[in-house]
């Protein structure tokens, strides 16, 4: 029965869901992480070129997919006359088996660059083991306190870029007793927690709220700019099964977020970067990655703009629906604007001009130009709290490419310019050019009738 | 103006890629008029409310509400719509959303309408809670009072009275009644139809079957005591 459940779920997962594909972002994100890096190999400090995709694979794997069984499995496998010990197992050992195949195939050509190939396939097999026990050592904490054990380890394991001797990636010591020594201490736990595991957190209803927003009848934009910029609907996912939980996320929150970030950044690039011999190396990767971080948030962004919208509430407004989907792009891009304020300045500060301006007009309007070609091709929908399933499709890769597209070419104008140009003409006709391509879709009606035909023909509603 | 009839479905065809939804589909209602949409699953029901709210473009056909296209802001005006599950905005509370949409609505006195349909629907006790933590009864109610707080003229409710409890499904009950509205109603429940309007619409894969009112309906028995759930399946299934 355990063969025959792991064939269940790797087919389920794999072949039919494509769930570890599923999120086409992180893939990007892996792509453009590794990729460069290794491009720009420095052979003083090998661990840059394992570094960037290790944190990116690391973290999105230990914290974000943190359920063994999932919703459906629980309210229906668990329910088939087949031992519990057997379904978790065949969960925890199909998920192993998923997981090594994508490790093995995105990660041994950053690692067998510095630690040569077979080497690398033992370390990469141990991270596995680790990543898979760290999942259920940890699946029934809080998600900040997930966030608090994984950085700390990942510091750990990046303490070698600075020579650390006892960072468990040091290529001064062997690398194995470090990894050993987590993966026994997690196993421990793992089989914990397996012994007493949870299926359901029972959620009730919920807390009330502290400080609720006031609607009162004002211009609709002010009303729907007072939404969006309150709540940023369904954010993390569930300890236990693969739900989203509703939080209220207000901006402030995000702002002081963006804020630290953009102090860490100003950090590295102005003092830190000194200290190394290969600092502007160093420090343009930082740039680098910046970038892509914030631009993969405006993507993610985008894409988020409709998933907790209720379309059906648009026949309840009575506003006419191309006014209504403006100002709700409008404040999306006034908020993101205010979220990136703080790399703006920081950018400003250190000298990157086409950057900040990049970040402070490009990135907002081109939220508008995501949500909008996402909502027309590909639009996802949260219901019932229920992670929404990203089928990986030719439509939808497209979409996705096409959804990139703005964001990628105003990337490539502000680092082409920091290279060969270094002028601030070339960003500033990028981004200027940007805001018709995006505004267009603010007053576009047959393009939001058809897009909203589309999106309720998908069951969205 | 004056107009009749306030809903006009006329030849309407609605196909999702191969798959015929609606199948050249005529009816009509007249302003005033309470009518249930009945028909088995997969019969075009939900298809037939989401093209008379606008939500969707049909194919082919004409269709108006009060003599204008659905989805103009006219229509918007005096429609109120329920789709089936409903989800008001997840990450607002009872109160938030009821403010937020009176306040686009216009309604005057927003607060005070917002109370009553909070002391109406047992909502009060909940006002302070994200919609999203809501149990689906709860949400439901919400829904409904989010669809008819503007007292609209027409009104399009796909299942109303799914998850709630029989407390809660006699207050809206209660309240559609008293409302002076033209009424379609999508529900399987033949109690529900039979309470809450007087006409019924059998449709079958896409295409109006019968129209009549509950009383003729009620002529098809074979037997004295044939229930009404028993005469609508006989109609659908003479459609199979």
């Amino acid at each position: 029965m355990l063969g025959k459940l792991i064939k269940l779920y790797l087919y389920y997962n794999f072949f039919t869901n494509k769930k570890i594909l599923k999120s086409l972002t992180f893939i990007a994100i892996y792509f453009l992480a590794g990729v460069i890096p290794y491009l720009l190999y420095v052979k003083s400090l090998p661990i840059l070129v394992i570094s960037i995709p290790l944190i990116a694979f690391y973290l999105t794997n230990t914290i974000l997919p943190t359920s063994i069984l999932s919703k459906s499995d629980i309210d229906f496998l668990l329910m088939l006359p087949i031992e519990e010990k057997t379904i978790i197992g065949a969960r925890i050992l199909s998920n192993f088996i998923l997981l090594l195949l994508f490790m093995v195939t995105f990660m041994v050509p950053y690692f067998s660059k510095v630690y040569g190939i077979l080497q690398s396939i033992v370390i990469i097999v141990l991270l596995t083991i680790l990543i898979s026990l760290q999942q259920i050592a940890l699946y029934n904490l809080r998600v900040h306190l997930k966030v608090l054990i994984s950085v700390l380890i990942l510091v750990w394991f990046l303490s070698a870029i600075i020579g650390f001797p006892y960072s468990s990636l040091s290529l001064s010591i062997r690398v194995y007793p470090g990894l050993a020594g987590l993966i026994l201490l997690f196993f421990f736990l793992a089989v914990r927690n397996l012994s007493n595991y949870k299926y359901y957190v029972v959620q009730g209803v919920g807390r009330e709220v502290e400080k609720n927003i006031s609607f009162t009848l004002s211009h609709p934009f002010i009303n729907i700019f007072k939404v969006v910029m309150n709540g940023s609907g369904f954010v993390g996912v569930s300890r236990l099964t693969s739900t989203y939980v509703i939080k209220r996320i207000r901006v402030s929150t995000l702002v002081a977020i963006s804020s630290i970030l953009a102090i860490i950044y100003y950090i590295l690039v102005s003092y830190l970067v000194r200290h190394l011999s290969t600092n502007h190396f160093f420090s343009f990767l930082i740039y680098l990655y910046s970038l892509l971080f914030m631009s993969s948030y405006v993507l993610s962004y985008g894409h988020g703009t409709f998933t907790s919208q209720p379309l059906w509430l648009l026949v309840n407004s009575s506003i006419d629906l191309v006014e209504y989907i403006r100002y709700i792009l409008i404040s999306r891009a006034i908020k993101l604007f205010i979220i990136l304020l703080p790399f703006v300045i920081v950018l400003i500060l250190t000298g990157q001009y086409g950057s900040a301006l990049t970040v402070a007009l490009g990135f907002p309007f081109s939220t508008i130009y995501i949500t909008s070609i996402e909502m027309r091709f590909n639009p996802i929908q949260v219901r019932e709290q229920v992670l929404p399933t990203n089928m990986l499709t030719f439509r939808s890769l497209i979409t996705f490419l096409l959804s990139f597209l703005l964001v990628l070419v105003l990337i490539g104008v502000v680092v082409l310019n920091m290279i060969i140009f270094k002028s601030l003409l070339l960003p500033l006709i990028a981004n200027i050019t940007s805001v018709p391509i995006s505004a267009v879709f603010l007053f576009w009606r047959d393009f939001w009738e058809r897009a909203i035909n589309n999106a309720v023909e998908r069951g969205l509603i | 103006m004056v107009v009749n009839d306030c809903i006009v479905v006329r030849n309407v065809v609605k196909k999702y890629d191969n798959l015929v939804a609606l199948n050249n589909l005529s009816f009509t209602i007249p302003c005033g008029g309470r009518y249930a949409l009945l028909g088995p699953n997969g019969a075009g029901k939900s298809t037939t409310l989401k093209i008379l709210a606008g939500l969707l473009k049909p194919d082919y056909g004409e269709v108006y509400i009060m003599g204008h296209k659905p989805g103009s802001v006219e229509v918007k005006r005096v429609m109120g719509f329920l789709p089936e599950d409903p989800l008001p905005y997840p990450n607002l509370t009872v109160r938030e959303n009821l403010e937020f949409i009176a306040s686009l609505r216009g309604i005057p006195n927003v607060k005070d309408k917002v109370e009553e349909l909070m002391e109406l629907l047992d909502l009060k006790e909940y006002e302070k809670v994200l919609t999203g933590k809501l149990s689906r009864g709860n949400r439901q109610k919400l829904s409904i009072a989010l669809a008819i707080m503007h007292e609209p003229k027409i009104v399009l409710l796909d299942e109303p009275l799914n998850y709630l409890d029989i407390p809660s499904q006699e207050k809206v009950i209660s309240l559609l009644k008293k409302m002076n509205s033209t009424f379609l109603i999508s529900t399987h429940i033949m109690s529900i139809a039979t309470r809450l309007t007087d006409h019924v619409i059998v449709i079958a894969k896409g295409t109006m079957v019968w129209e009549g009112t509950i009383e003729e309906l009620r002529l098809f028995s074979k037997e004295e005591d044939e229930p009404i759930e028993s005469i609508v399946s006989r109609l659908m299934e003479n459609v199979r």
